[in-house]
């Protein structure tokens, strides 16, 4: 009768094992961006499966493969273009997390929320000082108009799609930060459509186009209102901090 | 002993420099959108900082104008030093709220709050000084 209970109990828990084996798997998690080398990458970017669009940016640049690679190692496939993508934004722009995103004929890598000083763009991870005044133009507009803090985040594109960009699409402070966030984008991922985890399993033919958007968003700190996105200038700050970032 | 026409003219000179420049100070901020909304907080927690202190110097000042009352009158010198350099430290302290924002990470509404215990007692105690410095003219 016990060895009957035991054998009972046994297969129950096998069952169980088998079947719920499946279960708190995030969509797309088992994807890993490798580099040009074939190996995996230090794991950050986990695909996220669900279609994504890109919303309206601050400023946005096209930007050709030898701008960004050295001449001779344009990434042969899509993964490999992420892989290296996820490496400047890690190592270069010190972005704490990247997530990519499928979109219409391509991929979206899009990095986490960071703030940084308008006066310098390539300082970052100094994040109380960032709301001080480094300089007199800084303290008398601080002083007389408020401190702003200063938050950004990028999404590269590679997609055959000549304009990934929605301009009529916003995006607020509070969605953005969660865009490269793994349990958030894992999260909506489950209740949308899923694309092919091998999306990125394609050659990186002429037609895929390299585009850079930045997001940045002011916060005023004397008022409750949530940081806004800016919708124009900053051209020219992308354009210099783009040439720092991509530092071969 | 000091003139206490002298005095009074020091230590009035004193508080309307300060509250001047910090009044004109939260206009400009005020111009310039900086509370954005809020600035009904901050001249609520400005003025009583300031004001009964400004009106004391101000009713002895049209006292004085009146009936010319103690404009020969003596005053102790420890008690004008005190009334003074109290006045000083409480207003460079007060000032510093204002101006010295811009390089800290606080924002002014937390600065108000974290300072606001420390700067009331200081307000207080020169308030006193100031209070027994018109009393105490011979």
């Amino acid at each position: 009768m016990t060895a009957k209970l035991s054998i009972a109990i046994t297969t129950i828990a096998i069952l169980s094992a088998v079947l719920f084996s499946g279960c708190g798997e995030q969509p797309g998690g088992n994807f890993k961006p490798v580099n040009s080398n074939g190996s995996n990458t230090a794991g950050n970017a986990a695909v996220n499966k669900v279609s994504f669009i890109i919303p309206g940016s601050t400023a946005n640049k096209a930007l050709e493969w030898q701008d960004v690679f050295k001449d001779g190692e344009k990434p042969a496939t899509l993964r490999e273009a992420a892989g290296k993508l996820e490496r400047f934004a890690l190592s270069n722009g010190k972005y704490k997390e990247i997530r990519i995103h499928g979109i219409n004929g391509g991929f979206a890598l899009v990095t986490s929320m960071q703030k940084f000083r308008l006066s310098d763009w390539l300082k970052t991870g100094d994040e109380e000082k960032a709301t001080t005044a480094g300089n007199f133009v800084e303290y008398k507009d601080y002083l007389l108009k408020g401190k702003r803090s200063y938050y950004r985040f990028l999404i590269f594109s590679v997609t055959t799609d000549e304009n990934p960009e929605s301009p009529e699409v916003s995006v607020s402070f509070e969605d953005a930060k969660k865009w490269a966030q793994a349990k958030a984008a894992a999260a909506s991922a489950r209740s949308t459509t899923a694309e092919s985890k091998d999306m990125l399993d394609v050659p990186l033919t002429e037609g895929y186009q390299l585009k850079a958007f930045i997001y940045v968003f002011e916060k005023n700190e004397s008022s409750e209102r949530p940081p806004i996105l800016q919708r124009s200038g900053y051209g020219e700050g992308f354009e210099n901090y783009l040439n720092t970032l991509f530092v071969k | 002993m000091l003139s206490m026409g002298r005095c009074k003219t020091i230590l009035g000179a004193i508080w309307a420099v300060f509250f001047l420049g910090l009044f004109i100070l939260l206009i400009l901020q005020v111009g310039g959108n900086k509370y954005d909304g809020n600035a009904g907080a901050v001249w609520s927690w400005f003025l009583p900082m300031i004001l009964p202190t400004m009106t004391l110097i101000i009713g002895v000042f049209l006292l004085d104008v009146q009936n010319n009352s103690i404009q020969e009158a003596k005053v102790n010198a420890t008690v004008f030093y005190l009334a003074a350099g109290g006045s000083i430290i409480y207003l460079i302290f007060l000032s510093w709220i204002f101006f010295g924002e811009p390089y800290t990470d606080k924002s002014i509404f937390t600065a108000m709050k974290e300072y606001g215990t420390p700067i009331s007692v200081l307000q207080g105690i020169v308030n006193s000084f100031v209070g027994v410095f018109f009393m105490n003219k011979k």
